[in-house]
């Protein structure tokens, strides 16, 4: 019954063709946009200082036991005396709690709205309200019912075999399908791709919190805090020439080395 | 061997480029010569890479004290993006080659200002007053950049071969430990370690000098240098008159170790021909004493 459906040669030409090529250019057009309006984002000195200190703090951390001790207690020393400690002394102000109130962000968001949200709807609605109600295209395998309303938006016909494709539904394939015509144009990471944009929303992404210097400071000087000294290269040589037998250590050995596995297990975050 | 003889086509040299750019690899010598008979009259086949491939060759020409090459180079670049950062270094290291070190710094100071996280810059800086010989400014304006950038492991190296060209131990120790922290799977930061705390000497740092040896030998099974300093620490441990005997005794059975080792690697190979075993056992008896 199916097979007695046979579209005119029109369509192709007045529908089928032209929303592909709508797609395509509006996708390159967004991202010469998108280009244009982005504006390269500013990372304070600030902001690289602390990421670089936490990094220093957490490396001392996990790998302070292959230096020797006083050497661990200087750089400790460094980030967290009371008084000149750098996790002490540099004081970062909080994020502003709503990002309302920082106008950068809502140009951002406006910007981010203006390239994507806006021609989607704009688009979308005028090939809805131009092309609607044209069967266009057809897969060419069987479907099931489920996925009618996928595949055949804006027609509804009750009788119609499920492959048959609509106008509508159409431009969407075209919307998601279109990322690696994209790529091959215009290179990776270009800004047409309305899929990723998608995906953004989704995970919520589209807005990223600055982190707080001052909690992670406190943390990684707490954690920094607890951290335990054990000198691992200790009877190095003796491991490497094999002569290494642990239980026959001196007292003086054995009193260290238990130390040091009770500073391990009770030093919660090495 | 001569590049041009190896490589037949624009698209080779091309693809050549592009490897050497990907591995950073400078062989300034054959990208310039790469660019006189392949790509020079073909830059504008290369389409958006021609940028690139540009930058690249005028950072080799500069290497080889190509001046025209570099300049053509840089000006045209510098008309296709006016603005941008990347070209504004290459005119500065320009100035650099001709000797204009004040200019070149001006530069620097300027693109410095204008953006204070660009880290290139101020590496730019030093290395300038490294090759003037400034050495004690430069070691000065690296501490001022290591309070910015803790974490900068290239930056750590140099602030240890800095303070090493100064003879100060101490502080070299500092940065070396700072790389062990951040690259402790690296033998070759334990063996450095190793190096500067034997140098320093003193019954601490040969045994901090031997326990970092024998760490380096742990990773890297096969570095010589690091057994030969193994074997003087801690024979200079086991002739040193204030270490306790009982510790003696261990010290010497690591120096029969490390000897144990440094024959068996040399008996595989011709460097120990007959006779000259003896001359080996010379060597550590000089070393000895030396140690």
């Amino acid at each position: 019954m199916a097979d007695d459906l046979v579209l005119d040669p029109d369509i192709r030409v007045w529908v089928f063709v032209p929303i592909i090529i709508i797609t395509f250019l509006v996708g390159i057009v967004r991202h010469y946009v998108s280009i244009l309006l982005s504006t390269q984002k500013k990372v304070e000195l600030l902001q690289v200082q602390d990421s670089q200190a936490m990094i220093r703090a957490r490396v001392l951390r996990e790998n302070g036991k292959y230096l020797p001790e006083q050497s661990f207690l200087m750089r400790r020393h460094f980030f967290n005396d009371e008084d000149t400690g750098y996790f002490k002394t540099q004081k970062r102000q909080a994020p502003a709690q709503n990002p309302m109130s920082d106008p950068n962000m809502v140009t951002e968001m406006l910007k981010g709205n203006v390239t994507n949200v806006l021609p989607m709807i704009l688009i979308g609605g005028w090939i809805n309200w131009t092309f609607s109600g044209f069967v266009c295209s057809k897969v060419p395998f069987p479907l099931t019912l489920r996925f009618k309303p996928m595949l055949q938006r804006g027609v509804e016909l009750q009788t119609l075999d499920a492959s048959w494709v609509s106008s509508a539904s159409w431009y969407f394939l075209n919307v998601f399908g279109l990322r690696s015509i994209y790529t091959l144009v215009l290179g990776e990471n270009n800004a047409a791709d309305q899929s990723r944009v998608m995906q953004d929303q989704m995970s919520g992404a589209a807005m990223a919190m600055p982190q707080d210097p001052k909690a992670a400071f406190k943390a990684e000087w707490e954690a920094l805090e607890v951290a335990k000294h054990s000198w691992v290269l200790k009877n190095a040589d003796k491991k490497l020439i094999g002569a290494f037998q642990p239980e026959n250590g001196d007292a003086h050995h054995q009193g260290k080395s238990q130390h040091a596995k009770n500073g391990a297990s009770s030093a919660p975050s090495s | 061997m001569d590049i041009t003889k190896e490589i037949g086509s624009w698209q080779e040299a091309r693809d050549r480029l592009r490897k050497w750019r990907d591995e950073n690899e400078r062989k300034s010598e054959d990208v310039v010569d790469l660019f006189i008979s392949y790509i020079g009259s073909n830059l504008s086949k290369l389409g958006d890479e021609k940028w690139v491939v540009m930058e690249q060759v005028a950072i080799a020409s500069m290497d080889m004290h190509n001046l025209p090459i570099a300049e053509d180079l840089i000006m045209e670049l510098k008309e296709r993006f006016p603005k941008s950062e990347r070209v504004r270094l290459l005119q500065i290291q320009r100035l650099n080659l001709l000797g204009r070190h004040e200019d070149a710094m001006k530069g620097l100071d300027a693109m410095i200002d204008r953006d204070p996280t660009n880290s290139v810059p101020y590496k730019r800086k030093i290395a300038i007053l490294k090759s003037l010989g400034r050495t004690t400014e430069a070691i000065k304006e690296l501490s001022e950049y290591l309070n910015r950038f803790m974490s900068d492991q290239e930056a750590w190296s140099e602030l240890c071969d800095l303070y090493l060209s100064e003879g100060e131990y101490n502080r070299a120790v500092f940065c070396a430990e700072e790389l062990v922290l951040h690259t402790p799977h690296n033998f070759f930061v334990h063996q450095r370690l190793g190096d500067i705390r034997y140098t320093m000497g003193g019954i601490e740092n040969l045994k901090l000098a031997l326990s970092y040896y024998s760490q380096a030998l742990k990773l890297n099974a096969s570095s010589m240098r690091s057994i030969f300093g193994l074997f003087l620490s801690a024979s200079s441990l086991s002739t040193n008159p204030r270490v306790p005997p009982a510790d003696k005794k261990e010290y010497t059975r690591v120096v029969t170790w490390a000897v144990d080792q440094i024959t068996k690697r040399y008996s595989g190979t011709n460097v120990l021909e007959d006779g000259k075993a003896e001359m080996l056992a010379g060597v550590f008896g000089a070393l000895q004493i030396q140690g």
